[in-house]
């Protein structure tokens, strides 16, 4: 499939980027930012809201440090995967950044694409003339929701691997733009459906993600649902973080994706106190599975994908009490 | 023939090279001078009246050069049943069907065009199901057949069944009988190059297709019907196959974009390419059929299996292509897996609106093997009888002759069974149960039969091969087969260097062109090495025949010749006592290594004379003379009565079973592979990597089938068009050891002893992975691909 015609920009500092992003706002022209372009270019290809300006990182310098802190926007998924620092601190994030496609994607692939990576669903991640055969929806071109065809919002999947693990650790993403630069908690940043996903301005650079160090007392994991064990988005990924206090959960923080429009954390779940034991896995995974929606727009029947958000965060807690 | 020095040896492919440095040059490569780009405007309905099309927008765009549809070109038309078009008149019958085409400067232009032309649509009820069709009052996919006449149902013409004994009676006698109904999905085959042409017309009016094919002279034929539609009855149409990135039966029909590039060709006077990205390859080019298998088989109360009967519903989708014919090759194991005495087949193959189908690797078997070999275990636990205890009770043997009146020549089963069940620890682990944690371990088998001698099912069954020797020594060999990575090239290369006696790095395999190559059927039917290589030894045995002929008079001189120039630089040169003049006979000649010698000469290297010297001595003589030669092998094989289902339609059978450990998680649903051996009966080892490459392959795809692979459809529309969302086995998934047995049998019709194995390979696998599953947790499964979430639903149920 051919790409459609587009303006390339170039910025090779921040300062530059803000300007030609307030410049192209001022004039009312609509653009993308492209890290690694692995997902703005596919969707481009199928022409899912192109827009004639795109704005890439790829000549920016920094943004791309990884650090038990500070993680820079521009940081490769493989790098992470590879981080003996992470590995050392944040075990559930490398797995989850390992379990993220395939090694040229990974090597491509930014964790700030990759926390703003658009929503999946069978009618929207299809060529032009599938969609147009089939009628737009409104997501892309149309008006109507071709799965939940009675409401007015859209519900394609989140199918990013890192976010639920920045979640569980409570992580910050700092956001840059023709404003000024602010700092908002992931937990706030996710919001609304799958057309709208988060609160970030049109022009808003993401450049860093920022992780508590109040987070280092978590073990953390991670487990995804896919048919193959490679270039698979999840259809249901659970990220898990605990603290024990003796034999007890001292802090537990659960956070799903490939579920929903976005990724959710379940700080209702508060099984603080608890035993750690097998009967408080399995409260945990009733819990969850109480919880968890799905809809009939990616791989596996939403029934299946449910109870295995219930039955991986089962297993996840055992692995990290154990 | 001389010993076999180059067969069963290992070698590197002679395309390796340029396949590995990217110099191969695939149809998406190929460009000519002048040359178009064709683009096909596609169906948005799957079944809607065509009211109008309007092209005159896109005629207007700067770089369009022709734009046409089925009102303004000839009608030609596609399939070997004749219904379907190269350009839809009146109506649209599944998605993406042709309703125009346009040709322009570049792909931009062409695709630019597609979207200015507006087709309006009258949309009209559709049928999905084949069980659906087949009911009163289903929308009609055809209202007529290609010859006019009105039809009434959605059946496709084709008939063939099986009744051979009485099944009834043996029913009545049966102390078991476990009955199933199975289904398999409707599976793409996936090559890596997608398909094109380039369709190009002479200032004769004759054609030159260059098409991605696995049948270029059936492919001739109907171009040539075509040119015969569009008012150029008497021309020509040459095909030319380029370097091939898979095909696995996609290539086996023509298809409607090699026709619209014939049009296009012809309106525009210029060269034009058509291309057919992935999504037109998923919609339009064909995939492997969806099919339903209603199965029960009996036995006594000794295991010996007394009668099988099976049925099939087959969705066609819109048109008829080979996929139609699937039942033929269905009959294989339906009457000839195990022996068994009474057995009915019975096949209904349904028009519906889906996307039409046609061949993929295996042609049928796999589809009712699935059934067959899945529902024997049930029957061997019915009857309390060990699975592999069943499968030996009721074991083919060499000589028999089975109720298709094949005659089963060597038959290496009870080896496959036997190895398979060493290597599986059979005896150790069937139905020892646990693994670690939620987890359990079983272990399955399932057996196949396939043709492995060529499979006739059309009026020849030949292979023709020619061979042009050089004064350099040189055998270039013009063969009709298509190499699609399958790795026909080097076997041909071997057995052309063993059968002449030449070395392979003398043996040039030419391209595959209608106009230099002799006639053969295509390369199906795991058929290309048994035919090429049976060719080969022909022609060797013609060629050796002519040489040594011409050796009684050339080689005492040539020798002679030799012995003057050693003289006269070793004058004390010692010459064996030996009469060289009388001892040519041509009986008396060997050709090994491109080196013509007496078999019972003198052991010394004057004494060898090297064949380009006699090749350039038969040519330069007073009426010299080139050599070349043409062989047309047909194998010893009857085409057989499909309605009957009776026939010896191969000339050879090939066995084999595949094992298989798993590992199923009972909380997920999840399956691992912790093992897998294929015993495989191949007659005879040609060329060890490339018959493991073949294997290794089959089970991948075999792999897919089972577990993975399912084009998904919603109202006749793919959800799946693309490879992240049609899930192809990775490396991931084949991550476990594989164990390959060959067993060899020495098949004497068989080039070398050997007999057909491109297909086997995927035929057993999702059977004895499903068996594996059964003896792991208990619950049978009976709908491909098993996906974790069925195995949890029939968990819930079994309790
Ligand atoms: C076949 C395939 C399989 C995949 N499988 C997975 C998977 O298993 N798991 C998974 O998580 N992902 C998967 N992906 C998606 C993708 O490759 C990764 O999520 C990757 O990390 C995205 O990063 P990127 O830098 O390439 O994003 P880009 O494509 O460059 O950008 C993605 C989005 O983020 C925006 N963006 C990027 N960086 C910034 C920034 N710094 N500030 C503001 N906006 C920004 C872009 O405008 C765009 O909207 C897959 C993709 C493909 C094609
Ligand atoms: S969920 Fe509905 S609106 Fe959203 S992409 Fe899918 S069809 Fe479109």
């Amino acid at each position: 499939m051919i790409l459609p015609t587009f303006e390339l920009h170039h910025p090779t500092t921040i300062t530059e980027l803000v300007e030609i992003a307030r410049d192209l706002t001022a004039q009312g022209e609509a653009f993308d930012y492209m890290a690694g372009g692995t997902d703005v270019l596919p969707n481009y290809k199928n022409r899912l809201n192109p827009r004639p300006h795109v704005i890439s990182l790829a000549r920016l310098a920094g943004l791309d440090e990884i650090g038990v802190d500070r993680i820079g926007a521009r940081a490769l998924v493989d790098d992470l995967a590879r981080s003996s620092v992470l590995s050392e601190h944040y075990p559930g994030l490398v797995e989850a950044a390992r379990s993220v496609s395939s090694p040229p994607l990974r090597n491509l692939g930014t964790i700030g694409g990759n926390l703003l990576l658009d929503t999946r669903c069978w009618y929207f991640n299809q060529s032009e003339f599938w969609r147009e055969s089939k009628g737009y929806c409104m997501k892309a071109d149309g008006d109507v929701c071709l799965v939940v065809p009675q409401k007015e919002i859209c519900y394609a999947t989140y199918s990013g691997d890192l976010a639920p693990v920045l979640l569980v650790l409570d992580a910050r993403v700092t956001l840059v733009g023709p404003d000024g630069e602010r700092t908002v908690p992931l937990r706030e940043f996710y919001a609304f459906d799958g057309i709208t996903r988060f609160l970030k301005g049109p022009a808003e650079l993401l450049t860093a993600v920022d992780i508590p160090s109040s987070s280092r007392e978590l073990r953390t994991g991670y487990r995804k649902l896919r048919m193959r064990d490679t270039i698979e988005y999840p259809v249901a990924g659970v990220a898990l973080a605990l603290h024990t206090d003796g034999d007890k959960v001292g802090r537990l923080e659960v956070a799903v994706t490939g579920t929903e429009a976005i990724p959710l954390w379940y700080g209702d779940l508060d099984l603080t106190g608890q035993p750690a034991t097998p009967a408080t896995a399995e409260a945990l995974q009733e819990a969850l599975v109480d919880r968890v929606t799905c809809y009939r727009n990616v791989p596996f029947p939403p029934g299946y994908r449910k109870a295995m958000t219930g039955e991986y965060a089962r297993e996840l807690f055992s692995a990290l009490v154990g | 023939m001389t010993d076999t020095r180059y067969i069963g040896s290992h070698r590197a492919r002679p395309d390796a090279a340029d396949k590995v440095t990217g110099k191969v040059r695939y149809i998406h490569d190929i460009s000519k001078p002048g040359m178009l780009y064709g683009k096909i405007k596609r169906s948005e309905h799957a079944h809607a009246r065509i009211v109008s099309i309007d092209t005159t927008r896109a005629e207007r765009l700067p770089g369009v050069c022709a734009v046409i549809t089925g009102y303004n070109t000839p009608p030609v038309a596609v399939g070997f049943l004749r219904d379907n078009s190269a350009l839809k008149r009146d109506k649209v019958r599944h998605f993406r069907d042709e309703v125009a085409a346009v040709a322009a400067i570049d792909p931009d232009i062409a695709a630019a065009a597609i979207d200015l032309i507006e087709v309006e649509y009258e949309p009209l009820p559709c049928v999905f199901d084949p069980l659906e069709a087949l009911e009163p009052g289903a929308p009609l996919v055809h209202e007529q057949d290609a010859r006019g006449t009105s039809v009434t149902s959605n059946l496709v013409p084709m008939e063939c069944g099986h009744d051979s004994g009485d099944v009834e009676a043996a029913r009545r006698a049966a102390a078991h009988i476990v009955e199933g109904d199975y289904s398999v999905p409707l599976i793409q085959q996936s090559c890596l190059g997608t398909a094109g042409c380039i369709a190009e017309f002479d200032g004769n009016d004759n054609l030159t297709i260059t098409a991605k094919t696995q049948i270029p002279f059936l492919a001739q034929r109907d171009f040539n019907r075509a040119l015969g539609e569009m008012g150029l009855r008497g021309r020509n149409s040459r095909v030319i196959v380029p370097a091939l990135g898979g095909a696995f039966g996609s290539g086996l029909d023509t298809h409607c974009y090699e026709f619209i590039a014939i049009l296009l060709a012809h309106r525009t006077g210029r060269p034009v390419k058509i291309l057919v990205d992935r999504e037109e390859e998923f919609a339009s080019l064909s995939p492997r059929q969806s099919a339903r298998v209603k199965i029960a088989q009996g036995c006594d109360a000794q295991g010996r299996l007394l009668f099988r009967d099976i049925e099939v519903v087959q969705d066609n989708g819109a048109y008829a292509s080979w996929g139609a014919t699937f039942p033929t090759v269905m009959l294989l194991p339906v009457t000839s897996l195990y022996r068994v005495p009474n057995v009915r087949f019975t096949s209904c193959i349904v028009y519906t609106n889906n996307t039409y189908c046609q061949a993929m690797r295996g042609y049928g078997n796999p589809e009712v093997t699935w059934a067959i070999d899945s529902n024997l275990d049930d029957l061997a636990d019915a009857a309390g009888i060990d699975a592999l205890e069943m499968r030996r009770i009721n074991c083919n043997e060499p000589g028999e002759v089975t109720p298709m009146q094949m005659k089963i020549s060597t038959c290496g089963l009870r080896e496959c069974l036997d190895k398979t069940a060493e290597h599986l620890d059979w005896s150790e682990k069937r139905g020892a149960g646990s693994g670690p944690g939620q987890t359990r371990t079983g272990v399955g088998m399932a057996s196949l039969i396939h043709v492995g001698g060529s499979g006739r099912i059309y009026r020849s069954d030949a292979s023709g091969l020619t061979v042009k020797l050089d004064d350099f020594g040189n055998v270039n060999v013009f063969y009709g087969g298509v190499e699609m990575g399958q790795g026909l090239h080097a076997v041909l290369t071997m057995a052309v260097a063993d059968s002449f006696g030449v070395l392979p790095e003398h043996v040039h395999i030419n391209q595959t062109d209608t106009a230099t190559c002799p006639w053969d059927v295509g390369t199906h039917a795991s058929r290309g090495a048994f035919m090429s290589c049976n060719a080969a030894i022909l022609a060797a045995e013609k060629v050796r025949a002519r040489i040594f002929s011409a050796c009684e008079e050339l080689f005492p001189a040539e020798i002679d010749r030799a012995l003057t120039k050693l003289r006269r630089d070793d004058p004390e040169l010692g010459v064996p006592d030996f009469d060289f003049a009388a001892a040519s006979r041509a009986d008396n000649f060997e050709l090994r290594d491109s080196e013509v010698f007496l078999r019972d000469g003198p052991d010394v290297p004057w004494a060898r004379v090297p064949l380009g010297r006699i090749l350039r001595a038969m040519h330069f003589r007073r009426d010299g003379e080139m050599l070349t030669e043409s062989v047309f092998y047909d194998p010893p094989s009857d085409l057989p009565d499909w309605k009957k289902g009776i026939g010896n339609m191969s000339a050879c059978y090939t066995y084999g079973v595949q094992g298989v450990e798993v590992e199923v998680d009972e909380d997920t649903g999840e399956v691992a592979i912790k093992k897998l051996v294929s015993a495989l009966d191949v007659g005879k080892v040609l060329n060890p990597p490339a018959l493991r490459g073949q294997v290794y392959g089959g089970i991948a795809q075999g792999i897919g089938y089972a577990l993975y692979e399912e084009v998904k459809t919603e109202q006749g529309r793919i959800l799946n068009p693309n490879f992240t969302d049609y899930k192809l086995p990775t490396a991931c998934e084949m991550d476990f050891p594989i164990v390959l047995e060959f067993i060899e049998t020495d098949e004497p019709v068989g080039p070398f002893g050997a007999k057909g194995a491109g297909e086997p390979g995927l035929v057993p696998t999702a059977p004895a992975i499903a068996n594996a599953i059964q003896d792991a947790i208990g619950v049978r499964i009976r709908d491909l691909p098993i996906t974790p979430e069925k195995i949890l639903a029939a968990l819930a149920k079994r309790g």
